[in-house]
């Protein structure tokens, strides 16, 4: 497989997964989530607006967020993506699936390499 | 400050979405490219170079619309599987489940084959039993609208009875002349030999000696009764059978076939059969058996009127106080069977009534002497009665063995899940939606199913051929098909197959509670 394709494919699988993370410890608006994978990621992951307002809706459709207009003196209005009780379960769940995927990769390229 | 609401608005044109929701996107994803262009601002970029490279977050044609298309009509993606080959073509990823499938169960040969072993013994031992019931106590018999056939009476009694038998079933040929005279409800009436004779028979001029063969005197209507056509030559008609007639056989079309190699000679050939001669008018049609599943049926048929000339002093058929023949009828349509039966018995009565040298003690008996009037689609049903004890002992132990059998399979499948705990929760992380999950394990089984069905084919055609040697101990032939019934067979893999994965997937998906997060399967 193409090294792109397999980033593209692993980042769309990953999604989810860094978006709820993102949003567990506090409401944020969309800007502010592309940037903090942008910046949390060293600049290897990144998502425009035509991938990443998608996902957002998404994950507001299946209850896992919810999106709030919110008004903040002397700024415009913003909308806040927050975790709801559903995100949250399925976040953790999301997270131990990953570490068992990462853990069982790590050790298949481990030995790889060894 | 760009005015980048227009450009958005004019992306999303496409999904004609209500105006107050177009409204919020706009606004929002504006929100995001002005923080971008004001970012790129306060990192010293040229206001062009800034406004060039925001609008590149949605430069992209038709990206932002495509995406945001499949979320806002509530058509739900299926989450990308890394390295996957995704959800969209139907066929290609149920091919995909098959081959996958079948990588598994080669994976785990141990599992495999104790798994296809057991269900081929369940299906195969299931189907044999079914098979044989099917056969010997369902299926009709091989004529022309089995329904309207009605035995006269519904006794077993054989082969030659003399005086009273209460329930009657087997008659004197002047009692069948009565009913078949004197019952119009009947559209035809034949008469037929309850117990089959041995004949030995050698064709004219041959020079070897006779064989044995099996024999049946039967009226000159049996044939027409049945509504069967030769399958060569002709079959026996009623003018066939008239005193002095010309002595005339049928042959069956397995003798034909085994004996003669299907000779067309045979046809209008003299045969000697207990030294008689006999033409042979015709041969009957294959998978004719006569009126009775039984072993060893007919090889000839003969007229009624041809007895006494073969059995001499023996001859039963000027006797009418020997019975030994059975009737059957084929009812009018509109004829209602319980009004016959009280025809029959009335008519029984009144023959008896006018039977000379009655003891007084048979002539108080006569009100006691009945007929039923059976459904005789599936012929005389002696076989059966035979048969069936052991048929429902041996439906008994292949249920026995199927429940075990299904223990098996279910205690294996649930190690098998268990074991693939891990696999089934990595799949779930990685995004694969439940009916896929669900799909998987079914295809995996349905497939287990279909090798397990397969191998109880075998199991079935010889288990079938192993009870009928056993039940008929002795019989040359049995004109019962072991071959396994195809819709009992065809149900059955795919009966345990769905069942299975069904529990099989419930199990994994359960499974994953702990592992992947049984909420996100709900999404």
């Amino acid at each position: 497989m193409d090294t792109r394709v397999l980033d593209r494919e692993l980042k769309k699988g990953s999604a989810e997964l860094l978006i709820l993370s993102l949003v567990e410890v506090r409401p944020r608006h969309g800007y502010e989530i592309s940037k903090l994978i942008e910046l949390r990621s060293g600049g290897a992951v990144r998502f425009n607006v035509a991938s990443l307002y998608p996902l957002l809706y998404r994950l507001e459709k299946r209850g896992w967020m919810q999106g709030r207009w919110v008004e903040k003196a002397g700024q415009r209005r913003r909308r806040y993506y927050r975790l709801t009780a559903e995100g949250r379960k399925v976040l953790a769940s999301q997270r131990k699936g990953w570490q068992v995927f990462a853990a069982a990769i790590n050790r298949i390229a481990g030995v790889e390499h060894a | 400050m760009p005015d980048w609401r227009e450009e958005i608005a004019r992306q999303l044109a496409s999904l004609k979405l209500p105006p107050e929701r177009e409204l919020e996107i706009v606004e929002e994803v504006a929100q995001h490219l002005e923080d971008r262009y004001r970012e790129l601002l306060a990192g010293g970029t040229t206001k062009a170079e800034a406004h060039r490279l925001a609008l590149e977050e949605i430069s992209e044609e038709k990206l932002l619309a495509k995406g945001l298309e499949k979320v806002e009509q509530q058509v739900r993606q299926e989450p990308i599987v890394p390295g996957g080959a995704g959800g969209g073509n139907f066929l290609a990823s149920l091919w995909q489940d098959i081959r996958y499938g079948l990588r598994m169960l080669r994976k785990n040969p141990g599992f495999t084959v104790v798994a296809v072993v057991t269900l081929a013994l369940g299906i195969g031992a299931n189907t044999a039993i079914f098979t044989l019931i099917n056969a010997v106590m369902l299926k009709s018999l091989p004529v022309a609208n089995p329904h309207e056939l009605y035995r006269v009476g519904n006794d077993d009694n054989c082969c030659v009875i003399g005086g009273f038998q209460g329930n009657w079933g087997i008659y004197s040929y002047s009692l069948y002349q009565q009913f078949r005279d004197h019952t119009p409800e009947f559209s035809q009436m034949a008469a037929f030999q309850g117990g089959l004779g041995d004949l030995s028979v050698r064709r004219g001029g041959a020079s070897h000696l006779a064989e044995a063969y099996v024999g049946q005197f039967v009226s000159g209507n049996y044939f027409t009764l049945f509504g069967v056509s030769a399958s060569a030559g002709r079959l026996i008609a009623p003018t066939d059978d008239r005193p002095g007639a010309p002595p005339v056989a049928v042959m069956s079309y397995r003798a034909w076939q085994e004996h003669f190699g299907f000779d067309p000679s045979v046809i209008g050939a003299t045969f000697i059969i207990n030294t008689m001669p006999f033409t042979v008018a015709g041969i009957a049609p294959p998978g004719f058996f006569g009126d009775t599943l039984r072993p060893d049926p007919p090889d000839f048929w003969l007229p009624l009127s041809a007895e006494p000339t073969l059995n001499g002093e023996h001859s039963l058929l000027n006797h009418a106080d020997q019975h030994w023949l059975y009737v059957m009828g084929r009812l009018k349509p509109g004829a209602q069977p319980a009004s016959v039966q009280s025809e029959l018995t009335a008519e029984l009565q009144h023959w008896q009534s006018a039977q000379p040298d009655l003891t007084d003690r048979n002539r108080s008996e006569i009100g006691e002497q009945h007929i039923v009037l059976a459904p005789g689609g599936r012929g005389v049903a002696r076989l059966e009665a035979d048969s069936v004890l052991d048929f429902r002992l041996l439906m008994a132990i292949s249920g026995l063995v199927l429940l075990i059998a299904c223990a098996n399979i279910a205690n294996l499948m649930l190690a098998r899940g268990a074991a693939r705990r891990t696999e089934t929760a990595i799949r779930t992380a990685l995004g694969a939606p439940r009916r896929r999950l669900i799909r998987q394990m079914l295809t995996e089984s349905i497939l287990l199913g279909v090798l397990g069905g397969a191998a109880g084919l075998i199991v079935a055609w010889s288990g079938a051929q192993a009870i009928l040697q056993i039940t008929f101990r002795g019989a040359q032939y049995v004109p019962i098909s072991t071959h396994p019934s195809l819709p009992v067979l065809s149900f059955a893999p795919y009966r345990h197959g769905f069942r299975r994965g069904a529990r099989l997937g419930g199990l994994a998906l359960r499974s994953c509670r702990g592992a992947a997060g049984r909420r996100a399967l709900h999404a």
